[in-house]
């Protein structure tokens, strides 16, 4: 080899070391992850500072040149933890090296991984990066057990790694008809769930900007929207002339949280896809933030058939699914079936869980124990009018108003009494053919739970003074889960409880309680 | 299969603590609080109920009521005051033993079993310090030989 040959081959060494080296590391936005959050802050009076000095860079660095350094600092520091941050596949497994410095060693085995995901948001979508998640039933990690943010190629390569025992395997797809995923989304969004979700995004909004300035934007933002608002009804509606203002608040207040809850149910479940691959589950979603996760289907804990009571007259279920690590991120759900027909439902679990049975309880709570679900419901629905009544008494002006809002407050607890007495009729458990079903309905949902008799961690029996006099029980069954999760179901028949349990095994050595 | 009934000794240091805690709080009552004045007496009386409720009603309900079972297929207890529970955890779903043993434990009788699963867990309270190495032995040496 010649002189020029060898320099060119050295180079071409030199440069496929590097590349391997970057290969395996996260994509280079996550410096600005770990950089403080902060940041900007410096940022923006040293660059004030220079646009103010014509970009003279002599005297700008000589007058901040402290500034300077300490941003410097900090990017380096950022540099230098995303070196010693990296990744390696093995034949049976994935290892990554995390923490300060890389002193933290983690090996996941591909066969004990529950849940692998991977989430892009509109900002990683531009520069072609992804959040990957790996989890694992281990609890001796309390948060992931890995993640690191990748480019879309390596991403895409674990993914094939992951997923290359069902390659050859035949795929059964399921996907949401969108016209059911638009109609019901309409009928049955809720404004609980929007309000939950609004809170959520100011949360992420302090979290990310500082309390001073997520204050600020909050301030400014209710300031605009007030005034929006003002301009609007002055100009077409006229309602604030007619209707209390406290009222018209309540009534932004519920009309919003519905909209947002709305608008994330859509944009969450539109492009919605589950695909049964083998032993594996893989699971896509979302519009802007696009969702990928791949579910190994013998780590599933239990399904959950939700309804609420709207749609449980109309039919309307879906099905959301526990397996450790799925819907753990903040604003996530952990849907296998997304809202729609009874029967479409069953044909896609018959598709995606085909093992799982069609739920049979062997007993159910009824007419008698009507009173037992109504009796805190209905106590509740005394408190808005005894609440306003006292008001009445220290603002004596308000009257109209506290009227109004008294009579909004009793509506949800009415709602709750409707759906208690409706609940006093369904709540239900029974073991069939190796999963117990639960039936039950803790607030406003209906959840109907099938869980593999091997998922059971824990029963609990117990009995209040009440309860031992007329012969009924609370029923609590725990399930294999990162926290501790459990069904309670209450009011049931208490010696029919306790055969169940000796049947299924659950109680060799029984004491009355 | 082994049962266990709480340590009366337990019962024994639990009142002797209420009674230091008793002394403790009737002191603070009339000697620490001067914002209370003249109702300190009505503010000692309403915590000298509570405590004799606590002392006399919950303490002897709780120990009646306790009872632990563990047996080669499943660990079963029985507890409660005024709801009264059974839990039955599969020995199949026990991971871990956690033994928490206090010092002079073998005279208070202040030890306990944590008995951890996949998603709930089991504690075992006032157990004597004999018992609660037993107990744990049993159980690890069925966990062991599952692994096996």
């Amino acid at each position: 080899m010649n002189g020029p040959q060898a320099v060119r081959a050295a180079a071409k060494e030199k440069k496929s070391r590097l590349r391997s080296f970057l290969r395996r590391r996260q994509h280079p936005i996550k410096i600005i992850n770990y950089t403080s959050k902060n940041i900007w802050l410096l940022l923006i009076p040293v660059t004030k500072y220079l646009v103010a000095e014509r970009f003279d860079f002599h005297s700008w660095i000589r007058t901040n040149w402290l500034d300077i350094l300490t941003i410097i600092a900090i990017f380096a520091f950022a540099v230098l933890r995303w070196l010693f941050i990296y990744y390696e596949i093995e034949e049976d497994g994935i290892i990554a090296h995390t923490g300060l410095f890389g002193i933290l060693t983690t090996k996941v085995y591909f066969s004990e991984i529950t849940t692998f995901s991977c989430t892009q948001g509109y900002i990683y979508n531009a520069v072609n990066a992804c959040t990957m998640f790996i989890e694992t039933n281990a609890d001796s990690i309390p948060k992931t057990d890995i993640k690191l943010v990748l480019s879309e190629k390596c991403v895409g390569e674990i993914y094939e790694v992951v997923t290359r025992q069902g390659k050859k395997l035949p795929k059964f797809s399921v996907s949401p008809k969108k016209t059911y995923l638009l109609v019901f989304s309409l009928l049955f969004s809720s404004t609980l769930s929007g309000m939950i979700l609004f809170g959520t995004f100011m949360f992420e909004v302090y979290r990310f900007a500082g309390n001073e300035l997520g204050r600020k934007m909050e301030e400014q933002f209710i300031r605009r929207v007030n005034g929006e608002i003002i301009k609007i009804d002055s100009h077409f509606l006229r309602l604030s002339s007619t209707i209390p203002k406290a009222v018209l608040v309540l009534g932004g207040i519920v009309l919003g949280g519905w909209m947002i809850s709305f608008t994330a149910n859509l944009m969450r479940h539109w492009s919605f896809t589950a695909t049964r691959c083998g032993s594996q589950l893989i699971v896509q979603s979302g519009i802007a933030t696009k969702r990928k996760h791949v579910i190994n289907r013998e780590k599933i804990n239990f399904l959950d058939f939700q309804q609420t009571l709207l749609m449980k007259i109309f039919k309307i279920s879906s099905v959301t699914l526990y397996c450790t690590g799925y819907g753990k991120k903040r604003r996530e759900f952990s849907a296998l079936i997304p809202i729609t027909t009874d029967r479409e439902m069953w044909a896609s679990l018959k598709i995606l869980e085909p093992s799982v049975p069609k739920p049979k309880t062997e007993i159910s709570t009824g007419r008698h124990d009507l009173m037992r679900f109504m009796l805190i419901p209905a106590m509740l629905c005394f408190i808005p009018p005894a609440a306003g009544t006292a008001a009445k008494l220290i603002l004596s002006k308000w009257h109209e108003e506290i009227n109004i809002i008294m009579v909004l407050a009793v509506i949800p607890f009415v709602w709750l009494l409707i759906v208690q007495i409706n609940a006093a009729f369904s709540t239900r458990m029974g073991f069939k053919n190796g999963y117990c079903t639960l039936v039950y309905c803790p607030m406003y949902q209906f959840h109907k739970i099938v869980i593999p008799k091997k998922n059971i961690s824990k029963i609990s029996v117990s009995r209040n003074i009440f309860q031992r006099k007329n012969g009924t029980c609370t029923l609590k069954v725990y399930t294999n889960a990162e926290k501790t999760k459990y069904h309670k179901v209450k009011s049931l028949p208490y010696d029919k409880v306790i055969d169940i349990c000796i049947r299924e095994g659950y109680l060799m050595e029984i004491q009355k309680i | 299969m082994y049962k266990y009934k709480p340590a009366k000794r337990a019962a024994a240091s639990i009142y002797i603590l209420l009674t230091f805690v008793l002394v403790a709080v009737t002191a603070a009552i009339f000697l620490l609080i001067p914002l209370i004045g003249e109702y300190d007496i009505y503010v000692a009386a309403a915590y000298w109920i509570v405590h004799a409720f606590f002392s006399c009603v919950m303490i002897p309900m709780y120990f009646r009521h306790s009872m632990i079972s563990i047996s080669h297929d499943e660990i079963v207890q029985y507890s409660g005051m005024f709801t009264l529970t059974s839990e039955f955890m599969p020995m199949d779903s026990v991971k871990s033993v956690t033994t928490v043993i206090t010092p002079l434990s073998r005279f208070t009788g202040l030890n306990f079993i944590i008995i951890n699963a996949l998603g709930s867990k089991i504690l075992l309270a006032f157990m004597r310090k004999d018992d609660c190495l037993e107990a744990t032995r049993y159980i690890n040496d069925i966990i062991r030989s599952r692994k096996v």
